[in-house]
């Protein structure tokens, strides 16, 4: 049994153990996020910060198309590449977890290996794969599919897609592959006992029950995408271009109020989804890895 | 379950597909190519050397900048790690609504983009005056490590049983012995894994550092500053790269082997 003392001991410990993270966490996240919101109302000024109040950043990033079209592709691409990441990732998941069990650990540690280089150097490596003179050109070039090299493959929304996929791809797959060995065969025993058919086991079993992967990838693979910034300026070109390479680009330029404006335009969107799919799913939907 | 053998066949060979062709493509090349007699990328062999290996590690910029990502992994998973077990049990053992919203407190910097990270910590350091340098760039690494090694954690830790804990307090274990008794040995693999990802994200970060480090570069920071501007890097690039693999390979294949971690 306890006391009253005791319980109220063991809540200043819980209070005390957590402080140091909380505090952290305080400084270091939401006081900076803080001073970047109250920057991105200031006026606009290059190299310095004049603290005067007004919506003058926000008012033309809502009315100028420059800005306009990158936010809506942003979205545009990492969408298409995360409804592809889970159309191509499931598969080898299912595959892992349900066809080949003993295959399984061994092939997701191969995923892995190619997660050890550098994105930015696997997005270079595209580029000798995809580019003018790359491989894939100078193949169809020399069967003579093509008679001159293909552009669209790089510098591209294209070419995007195709690294965010490769990107990702591992930390696809794993979840669903977690989530999918998680599932007991008594499930699926007792579903064929009762006559069902193999997409009936599918449709009302398997998806059903590997929604919590799904969320996953939502937080580790789309909310992140949209802030990407290096892909897009290595490979993107125009039609690639993301929000990430504009706010990067006012920040190099030191132009710091619509710099932070974009940036707060983009935390309100990544917060507000994130924020949702919390209240929905519950904090187990950030658990699966 | 049964699954019929045409679906079987497609499976197998979508999968060899996939992971053999598409994910290894650009590894690949990397490797291959890093031993490739030509000072810059042509998707053509021209004999064996292995030059861009002696270059590179007697370059210093490319040493120091892996040293640099090394010393800033380090750091980041060492006092992550220190920072984020407690809230870990207290996020799984707490109950009620302070709980939940100090759950989602903690979380907000793991699901929102590391680019505002980079930039909120940007505008902080430059409008504080601190002068940036491999320390305020693993402060950086440090907001988003302590919610990912929270979100590592917590699985394994709702496994425990907290009966077993009161036990060693009711036969007179102190809170930290047992802690270090009957807790730790029971989460060692879980926080082994949780420090090795921890650690892989903190080596790889480009966005926060790119944006909290001061004249001192890190290996990813260093790739970006140089590999579109010098078309004769990209040899020194992927032999380090190549390198890195081949350590990584050996480390991790260790560490599963010895059963260290659960699922990686």
């Amino acid at each position: 049994m306890r006391s009253p003392t005791g319980e109220s001991l063991q809540r200043l410990r819980i209070f005390l153990s957590n402080l140091p993270a909380s505090a952290y966490i305080f400084i270091m996240f939401y006081v900076s996020i803080g001073i970047l919101i109250a920057i991105s109302f200031t006026v606009p000024r290059k190299y310095v910060v004049e603290w005067s109040f007004t919506l003058e950043n926000y008012v033309r990033i809502f009315t100028d198309p420059r800005f306009l079209s990158p936010i809506l592709n942003t979205f545009l691409i990492v969408t298409v590449a995360t409804i592809l990441l889970i159309i191509v990732g499931f598969p080898i998941a299912y595959y892992l977890a349900r066809v080949n069990p003993n295959l399984g650990i061994k092939l997701i540690f191969f995923l892995i290996i190619p997660v050890e280089v550098n994105y930015l150097i696997r997005v270079y490596a595209w580029r000798n794969i995809l580019g003018e003179n790359g491989f894939l050109n100078s193949l169809l070039l020399s069967l003579g599919i093509i008679d001159k090299p293909l552009s669209f493959l790089f510098y591209s929304w294209f070419a995007v897609v195709i690294v965010l996929i490769h990107e990702w791809l591992p930390y696809v797959v794993i979840p669903f592959y977690v989530n999918l060995v998680g599932i007991p065969r008594q499930l699926y025993e007792a579903a064929m006992d009762l006559g069902a058919n193999r997409w009936q086991i599918f449709t009302s079993i398997t998806l059903p029950l590997v929604k919590p992967a799904v969320l996953t990838v939502l937080f580790i693979v789309f909310i992140p995408s949209l802030g990407e910034f290096a892909i897009p300026s290595l490979v993107g070109g125009e039609s690639g271009i993301m929000l990430g390479v504009l706010i990067d680009r006012y920040l190099s330029d030191f132009r710091l109020a619509f710099g932070a404006a974009l940036s707060f335009i983009l935390l309100l969107v990544t917060m507000g989804l994130s924020i949702l799919m919390i209240k929905i799913f519950g904090y187990e939907a950030l658990y699966q890895r | 379950m049964e699954t019929s053998r045409l679906l079987k066949i497609a499976l197998v060979v979508y999968t060899a597909f996939t992971v053999g062709f598409f994910i290894y493509l650009p590894v690949a090349v990397i490797i291959v190519y890093s031993f490739n007699d030509v000072p810059f990328f042509i998707p053509e062999w021209r004999g064996f050397t292995l030059e861009w290996f002696v270059k590179a590690f007697t370059r210093r910029d490319v040493v120091t900048s892996l040293w640099n990502s090394l010393y800033i992994a380090v750091f980041t998973t060492a006092v992550s790690l220190a920072l984020a077990i407690p809230p870990t049990f207290y996020v799984v053992r707490g109950r009620g609504r302070v709980k939940d919203l100090y759950m989602l407190y903690l979380m907000l910097p793991f699901v929102i983009p590391w680019i505002i990270i980079g930039v909120s910590l940007y505008i902080f350091y430059w409008y504080l005056g601190i002068e940036k340098s491999l320390l305020t760039a693993a402060l950086g690494h440090i907001v988003y490590s302590i919610p990912l090694i929270v979100t590592l954690l917590a699985p394994r830790l709702y496994s425990l049983d907290p009966d077993i804990e009161r036990a060693s307090m009711d036969l007179g274990a102190t809170p930290w012995q047992t802690f270090r008794y009957v807790v730790f040995p029971q989460v060692f693999p879980a926080i082994v894994s949780a420090a090795i990802i921890t650690f892989i994200w903190s080596f790889d970060n480009f966005v926060i550092s790119y944006y909290t480090l001061g004249g001192e570069l890190t290996w990813p920071v260093w790739v970006f500053s140089v590999i579109g501007k010098q078309r004769n890097i990209f040899p020194v690039v992927m032999a380090v790269s190549t390198v890195i693999i081949l350590v990584s390979t050996v480390v991790i294949a260790y560490i599963v082997k010895k059963g260290y971690v659960d699922i990686l």
